[in-house]
């Protein structure tokens, strides 16, 4: 797949002939990678915010004084949820309109990031 | 009654529906018009079979018992979809050019193939859905009974009923799914039939929702105010539970093999991952939206009551027949579509790692025999699905049928996670080792079902009570539930915790410790590396495997007709037209994957292997597992020369071997002709000095004429023995000229008088003596030898009548020839070509000569630095001797 990048032509070709990435990319091709980036990023911060409920105050002991309610955990949860569905879909279209443009696709899984 | 009837009609309707649907769906990608059956959503709406009966009762129910917690089996799968990037896109590529067929071939893929390994993960994972089969029976038996309560029957036979749901099942499947042989062939037809399922519960559970909601709780805002008032009202929560069961369900969404079935199998291209990777989340998120409304309401309304049938009971207590039908159709749904891909997937594990390998092995006819092993493959996977489903209805009676629907789903939750370390271990971890990932396999899967399979059967089912207290012979460190005296750790935790934890350990150290085997090291590199090469896995060494073995091998396995075209295929991509394709390494390997989409990666390479032998390992492949850095490049181009240096040194050998080999068979032939005209000689000699010495009163003239012949062969011998030694003398360079100066007219005219003694008129000699003065430096004895041979052979073989030989002297750029022509017929042009050899007597030519003249005359022209041929553009003979240049002469 190395082969079908497109890349500017003055970077240096490697013994084994791929292509040296070279130390910037053009604006494009840089969203994209920031997008996929973006994408990789995004099941931390689910589990960071999936996580915080660790933290809550209990209910348990005494007469739940304090104690996060029900009603509110129910509405964190699925806003969270809802948020994270809607910035995945939303990444995910704007990294398929990407590949769109660019004709041909841009493997980032290897070479520069 | 009625109800329990409409529920019967209602489920065969829905059946008939579900069967018409993956009908149309089977008939139209046959026809080829399935573009539609790939699209994103249908593929999102199939990994819907990860919610089971469980999800659509259970989790009302875990909602009512324990708050929050449920959510945790839904929030680990969607972190792991909408974290597609990482893992998942891997799977499915290496899914896809591996042509895995379950998750039990995939770790056996990655591990070097290893059957061993396929069978241990099979006999885990069929170990470790029986909890789950179980409880989809026992939720179903349950909603049935349910309706069976509400019209007020006494005697409902559960026992009875679980029975005949689990042979339903079992039918069920067979119908659906075991028709195909070639599991990696994409079941548009179950597939079809889940995504439809998947809509009717999401439908049934929103709508039981939105009656709950604002049929019975007022909106949003009272539900709310109910919720917080309710018994569950504020956060509780086990925090080691809530992190837990996040990663439990997590690693069971990756490790199920149901799930790896819609996931990676029926997976068609890397879109369709995309879209779900938001779908996929948000139907979860719609599935368990209304949970906790339905959950307190139904502990409102309804306490005391099994919590896990809110669902049904709820819509049944309030009048809503129809909205307690479709909600019982959806937990039909949700039941019949995990049972069929579970039993599905399982059924091929089973049968392409353990049936298959030792029903060849045990036949021992090897793979060449012809015969059709699909049937044995398919009944196989129906025996399978029987043994599966038979099983998990074993678990229900055993466990009494009593446990919560969630906690049944845990345990197998754990038992797959088994396979956690050896799959994430296996596409990112090179250094992963088939021995290793036994080790960690067997550790975890003993943990798993010392301290949560075998407790859960019940206090006394199989552990007695008192090992459960006291440990097994008085070893309390090793307490199921409180393994190394950890103690008050909630149970699930504690087994997830310790049977992880050692399993991974195990995984990493022997991996460490292990050094793999070529193959396994071949495939780690293939698969971890699946983005940059994902191409050829491993080379076969083609020439030891017969393409009548191959296709007779590949009917069997595929059928004859599939074979056929493949082959076919193969043949016109080799240009090879009507016959059989060579048995490339491509070919091999491209037939490997066929295999191993119907009978697993293990058995096809076993099986190609039997006809092919071992897989060669070329040095490129050996590269690629060592590559990396550019030192190996480097290293690589050295061999690659090296390799190139070497092929020219061999084909160098090559012709120095047909040269010697040719020089031989020269030799060989010399030594006869030799013999030949040494002996013919001889013969006479010996027979007439033998007639004179025996025969007595011989008349003095048969003396003198006997005697004669005897002189003449002797003299021919010598003769005969002079031109060889002379031809050697001049063959080996060690001859010595013997430099002269003289005119070539003189030259001629000694060998005139030489060959034609005076008076002979027959042949006539015409020369242009003006013409022959020219001076010459060169060995003229030499020189007089030649033309004395060819004037000599002018007279001998001219065939004219009237015989006369032409002698012309032609001067062009420098140089001077001399050319002899006859009025003969001149020589044929296939003895032109050997004329100048030894012993070549042209034509019927009367065998007086020992064909060696000839090659004298080229030998000393070569010699003298001058040449002769023949002149093939004239009538008659006629021979050109192209005299030495005199400087070149005195040069020497």
């Amino acid at each position: 797949m190395s082969d079908t990048r497109r890349q500017s032509p003055s970077r240096p070709v490697r013994i084994d002939g791929r292509i040296e990435p070279g130390t910037f990319l053009e604006k494009r091709s840089y969203r994209r990678r920031r997008l996929t980036d973006g994408l990789r990023l995004l099941p931390v911060l689910g589990l960071w915010v999936f996580m915080v409920p660790v933290f809550w105050p209990e209910g348990s002991d005494g007469d739940g004084a304090g104690a996060v309610s029900m009603s509110g955990a129910l509405v964190y949860i699925f806003a969270a949820w809802c948020g994270l569905i809607a910035v995945c879909g939303l990444l995910v279209r704007a990294q398929k309109r990407g590949e769109d443009k660019a004709l041909s696709v841009e493997p980032t899984d290897i070479g520069a990031q | 009654m009625a109800a329990l009837n409409m529920l019967v009609i209602a489920c065969c309707v829905y059946v008939a529906v579900l069967f018409v649907v993956a009908f149309a769906a089977e008939r139209a990608a046959a026809q080829g018009r399935a573009r539609w059956l790939r699209h994103p959503l249908i593929y999102t709406l199939s990994l819907s079979i990860y919610c089971t009966a469980w999800t659509f009762y259970g989790a009302v129910g875990y909602a009512a018992r324990s708050g929050m917690e449920y959510v945790t089996i839904y929030l680990g799968p969607s972190l792991i979809m909408i974290g597609w990037w990482w893992c998942l896109r891997k799977l499915v590529r290496i899914g896809r050019t591996q042509r895995v067929t379950s998750i039990a071939d995939l770790i056996s893929a990655r591990f070097g193939k290893s059957n061993t390994l396929a069978i241990c993960v099979t006999l885990v994972a069929v170990i470790g859905i029986t909890p789950y089969i179980a409880l989809q029976l026992q939720s179903v038996t349950l909603s049935l009974s349910v309706f069976a309560e509400a019209e007020g029957r006494t005697g409902f036979d559960t026992g009875a009923s679980t029975f005949w749901i689990a042979f339903g099942l079992a039918l069920f499947t067979l119908l659906f799914g075991t028709r195909k042989l070639n599991a990696n062939e994409r079941q548009h037809g179950i597939v079809i039939a889940i995504a439809v399922e998947a809509l009717v519960k999401l439908i049934a559970l929103i709508a039981v929702g939105i009656f709950v909601v604002w049929g019975l709780g007022g909106g949003v805002a009272q539900t709310m105010a109910r919720i917080d008032a309710s018994e569950i009202g504020t956060w509780q929560m086990d925090r080691s539970r809530w992190v837990t069961l996040t990663f439990l369900a997590a690693a069971a969404f990756l490790c199920l093999p149901r799930m790896f079935q819609v996931l990676v199998v029926e997976n068609d291209n890397d879109r369709q991952l995309a879209i779900a990777a938001w779908c996929f989340p948000l139907y979860l998120m719609l599935m368990s939206l209304f949970v906790v409304p339905i959950a307190v309401m139904g502990l409102g309304l309804l306490p005391g009551t099994n919590p896990d049938l809110y669902v049904l009971t709820l819509p049944l207590t309030q009048g809503q027949e129809q909205l307690a039908v479709l909600a019982f159709l959806g937990g039909f749904s949700s039941a019949t579509a995990m049972v069929i891909v579970a039993t599905l997937a399982l059924s091929t594990m089973v049968s392409n790692h353990i049936v298959m390998p030792v029903w060849l092995s045990l036949n021992g006819e090897g793979a060449t025999v012809s015969g059709d092993v699909r049937d044995v493959a398919i009944l196989s996977r129906r025996l399978s699905v029987g043994l599966i489903i038979g099983l998990g209805y074993l678990y229900y009676r055993l466990s009494g049928g009593s446990g919560a629907l969630a906690a049944m789903g845990l345990i197998s939750f754990a038992g797959v996670a088994q396979f956690l370390p050896a799959v994430i271990g296996g596409i990112f971890w090179r250094g992963a080792t088939q021995i290793g990932a036994l080790a960690g396999l067997a550790f975890g899967f003993a943990v798993w079902m010392w301290a949560l399979l075998l407790p859960s059967i019940g206090p006394n089912g199989i552990l007695p009570v008192s090992v459960l207290d006291m440990g097994p012979w008085g070893f309390t460190w090793l307490r199921p539930q409180a393994l190394f005296g950890i103690e008050g750790l909630d149970p699930m935790v504690h087994a997830v915790w310790w049977s992880l934890s050692l399993n991974t350990a195990a995984f990493i150290a022997v991996s460490l410790l292990s050094f793999p085997r070529p193959l396994e090291r071949l495939q780690g590199a293939q698969i971890v590396n699946v983005f940059e090469h994902s191409g050829a896995a491993q080379s076969w060494s083609a020439s030891a495997a017969e393409s009548e073995d191959l296709l007779i091998m590949a009917q069997r396995i595929l059928g004859p007709e599939d074979a056929r075209s493949l082959f076919r295929t193969e043949a016109n991509l080799q240009g090879q037209g009507g016959r059989l394709p060579d048995a490339t390494a491509e070919f091999l390997q491209r037939l490997e994957r066929e295999l191993a989409a119907s009978v697993g990666a293990a058995t096809a390479h076993a099986m190609i292997s039997q006809i092919a032998g071992g897989p060669g390992i070329s040095v490129q492949e050996l590269l690629a597992v060592a590559d990396e850095s550019a030192q190996i490049l480097e290293y690589s181009s050295q061999l690659e020369a090296k390799s190139t240096e070497l092929s020219q040194t061999a084909a160098q050998l090559q012709q120095a071997n047909t040269k010697l080999t040719q020089l031989s068979i020269q030799k060989d032939a010399f030594l006869s002709q030799i013999s030949h005209e040494l002996r013919t000689p001889m013969t006479s000699i010996r027979a007439f000095s033998e007639i004179l010495r025996d025969t007595d009163g011989l008349k003095p003239a048969e003396k003198t004429r006997y005697g004669s012949i005897i002189h003449d062969e002797a003299v021919r011998l010598t003769r005969l023995l002079d031109d060889l030694l002379d031809l050697s003398v001049l063959e080996n360079g060690q001859v010595t000229l013997n430099l002269q100066r003289g005119g070539l007219d003189s030259v001629l005219d000694r060998a005139m008088q030489a060959v034609l003694p005076l008076g002979d008129n027959e042949f006539k000699v015409i020369r242009d003596r003006a013409a022959e003065d020219i001076a010459l430096d060169t060995d003229l004895d030499r020189l007089t030898q030649v033309f004395i041979n060819l004037i000599a052979n002018a007279r001998k073989y001219c065939t004219s009548t009237d015989p006369q030989l032409t002698v012309r002297i032609v001067q062009d750029f420098g140089s001077t020839h001399v050319d002899f022509i006859d009025n003969g017929v001149g020589i044929r042009v296939e003895d032109q070509a050997v004329m100048f050899e030894k012993f070549s007597r042209l034509g019927d030519s009367d065998g007086t000569g020992a064909g060696l003249g000839l090659a004298i005359c080229f030998e000393i022209m070569e010699r003298l630095g001058g040449s002769i041929n023949y002149l093939s553009d004239t009538d008659g003979t006629a021979f050109r001797v192209t005299l030495p240049k005199t400087n070149a002469v005195a040069a020497q």
